[in-house]
């Protein structure tokens, strides 16, 4: 599906990202997590051809991405962006234009264009603004009426640019779980994720970037126990479980632990009981 | 503002565009009545009256319509692309690049109309161009790109004011093409312009969508199909043809292509598919209006239209820029 070779790409004054060469995980939710300035949003901007490429290359289902038509490769992928304009017009107008790509003659949006637009602002639960300027509302709202126009595309591969900005923690914790939901409709998400618990608890997969450069690659699992993510991150990770089964993840800063508690001891992440 | 309403709104300027028309050409030093008016047009009226009409007001009143409409048409699209409101033809130097190129003309050629207003859109075309250029490889703020503008725009009045001194014949022209006006409409440049502003407009019309699109950003306008740079890039080229095509009709002209926008957004929204016609016929209602005004006002004389466009986008530029940076104190407090 898309599949990065060797990919070193940045925006026009050297590399950003360097020598990464990774593939998407069909159906599964995919986090690309990494410190502040390691390249999440570069390798994501990437994938759609919005860096400039030094070295390698980006492929869709096998073809460089640079062959593919525009209107084609965005009935591929779909993109929420990390910074927007903010747009005036009505959030019903904007996110009509997710359908822009299967726009034909004669240059008409059709009733079916405008039903997929209805049934998605309901399932992000915005469909009582859908007169609102898109200007007008809140961080939170903008990012669902967003998201909703990605939706809207109906693309197979999804990528999010940090979808949880914006959000409070429970309309974090509903979005996460949107888009568990939408895996299991058998789309790709590929999400740059800030919030580590969520990458954890939620994705099938992560992509660990360290100073442009890939760390690791693997289920969110395997990276969980190699360690790495205190590695890279500097912190301790806590696992916690509850009486049925179900894991949590909790952190603490690695300076802390030491000064606390003495040389921490490196490797696999300590696991806790939640008292209840 | 709903469809229907949008809709409506665009019907009744059109009706109230056509009644000012009639009034438009029924009205100046000598007064036509509209049955004069009707008789003129049918042959059977005073040879004085069909005169005047065929070859005066007529003319002059197509002359309004195209050049308000396509300055209006213009500024939207500028505004659009570069997501500055505060863009507008005249104040970002292309009206100025227009200028420059139809003084060029008339020096180098003083009898070649048909090609000053494909002179008069490469110069607009070559200062949108610098301008753009400017915009995307500093990314400049809407501020310094007006302010860029500012300097291009005096350089280049600067350079067109050069040209006069040095062909002195251009002189006589110089100051009725400076300020904007319609007292001395050429048929032969008429002609050629209208049918370029009219096809250019049409053809901004059919692409409102992308135009559209391209309000919401590159990289959003990009991840839903849109191929943003060359859709840019054709979109100025638009926007030049209808400012220069324009300005070789009525010089320069100020202010209509910030004033119609602006408050065409305010009544129909953004939706380009209204707005746009919805600016383009407001472009045409303001031209019309102080055109009539200047030259019945103060009748047997006249006020060049581009001092009274002037009196009235001045004030509504300052007070964009002190809404602007009001909101945006607000937003920092």
């Amino acid at each position: 599906m898309i599949r990065c070779e060797n990919l070193s790409a940045g925006y026009g004054e050297g590399a950003v990202i360097h020598d990464i060469s990774w593939e998407a995980a069909e159906g599964r939710l995919t986090a690309i997590v990494g410190p502040n300035g390691s390249g999440k949003s570069t390798l994501l901007k990437s994938v759609i051809g919005q860096t400039s490429v030094e070295r390698g290359g980006v492929y869709l289902e096998g073809k460089p991405l640079k062959q593919w038509r525009h209107k084609e490769m965005a009935k591929q992928i779909a993109y929420l962006p990390q910074s927007r304009n903010d747009a005036s017009l009505s959030v019903f107008r904007m996110v009509l234009h997710g359908r822009f790509p299967y726009l034909a003659f004669p240059r008409r949006y059709t009733q079916k264009d405008e039903e997929t637009v209805i049934r998605e602002l309901k399932r992000m639960g915005i469909s009582e603004l859908r007169e609102k300027p898109v200007s007008e509302l809140s961080g939170g709202e903008k990012q669902r009426a967003y998201l909703a126009m990605a939706l809207v595309q109906g693309a197979p591969v999804l990528l999010l640019d940090e979808p949880t900005t914006y959000l409070d923690l429970s309309a974090q914790m509903e979005l996460m779980e949107l888009l568990r939901q939408l895996v299991a409709e058998g789309k790709t998400v590929v999400a740059v994720l800030h919030d580590l618990n969520h990458a954890l608890q939620y994705a099938d997969e992560m992509v660990l970037l360290e100073n442009g450069g890939l760390k690791q690659c693997g289920t969110s699992k395997e990276i969980l126990q190699s360690g790495v993510l205190e590695d890279v991150f500097r912190v301790r990770i806590h696992i916690l479980q509850d009486q049925y089964g179900k894991e949590y993840y909790g952190f603490s800063s690695e300076k802390r632990m030491r000064n606390e508690t003495g040389p921490a001891a490196s490797g696999h992440p300590k696991r806790l009981q939640i008292r209840s | 503002m709903s469809r229907k309403y949008a809709a409506k709104g665009i019907f009744l300027l059109l009706l109230v565009n056509l009644l000012l028309c009639i009034f438009y050409v029924s009205a100046g030093a000598v007064n036509i009545s509209p049955a004069d008016m009707f008789h003129a047009f049918l042959g059977d009226g005073k040879a004085e009256y069909q005169n005047i009409l065929v070859h005066v007001r007529l003319p002059r009143m197509a002359a309004c319509v195209l050049t308000g409409s396509g300055l209006a048409v213009s500024g939207a699209v500028i505004q659009n692309v570069l997501q500055n409101p505060l863009a507008g033809p005249n104040i970002i130097g292309v009206n100025a690049g227009a200028g420059l190129a139809v003084v060029l003309c008339s020096a180098l050629f003083p009898y070649c109309y048909a090609v000053v207003p494909f002179a008069a859109f490469a110069g607009a075309f070559g200062a949108m161009l610098f301008i753009y250029a400017l915009a995307r490889k500093t990314g400049a703020s809407r501020m310094t790109l007006i302010m860029a503008g500012v300097c291009v725009n005096s350089l280049l009045n600067a350079m067109a004011d050069a040209v006069h001194i040095l062909w002195d014949d251009t002189l006589t022209s110089a100051y009725g093409f400076r300020l904007g006006g319609f007292s001395s409409v050429n048929g032969k440049v008429l002609l050629p312009a209208g049918i370029l502003i009219l096809l250019v407009t049409a053809a901004v019309f059919l692409l409102e969508k992308e135009l559209e699109v391209l309000t919401l950003g590159e990289t959003v306008a990009s991840s839903v199909g849109l191929h943003t740079t060359f859709f840019q890039f054709l979109f100025l080229l638009l926007a030049a043809a209808l400012a220069g095509a324009s300005v070789s009709i009525a010089g320069l002209l100020g202010f209509v292509g910030l004033l119609a926008p602006h408050i065409s957004r305010r009544i129909v929204g953004e939706e380009c598919r209204f707005m746009l016609p919805f600016c383009a016929l407001f472009g045409a209602f303001l031209v019309l209006l102080c055109d009539l005004l200047a030259r019945t006002v103060w009748a047997p004389y006249e006020m060049p239209t581009g001092i009274l466009l002037s009196f009235l986008g001045a004030p509504f530029f300052l007070h964009l820029l002190l809404g602007r940076s009001r909101r945006r104190r607000k937003k920092h407090d």
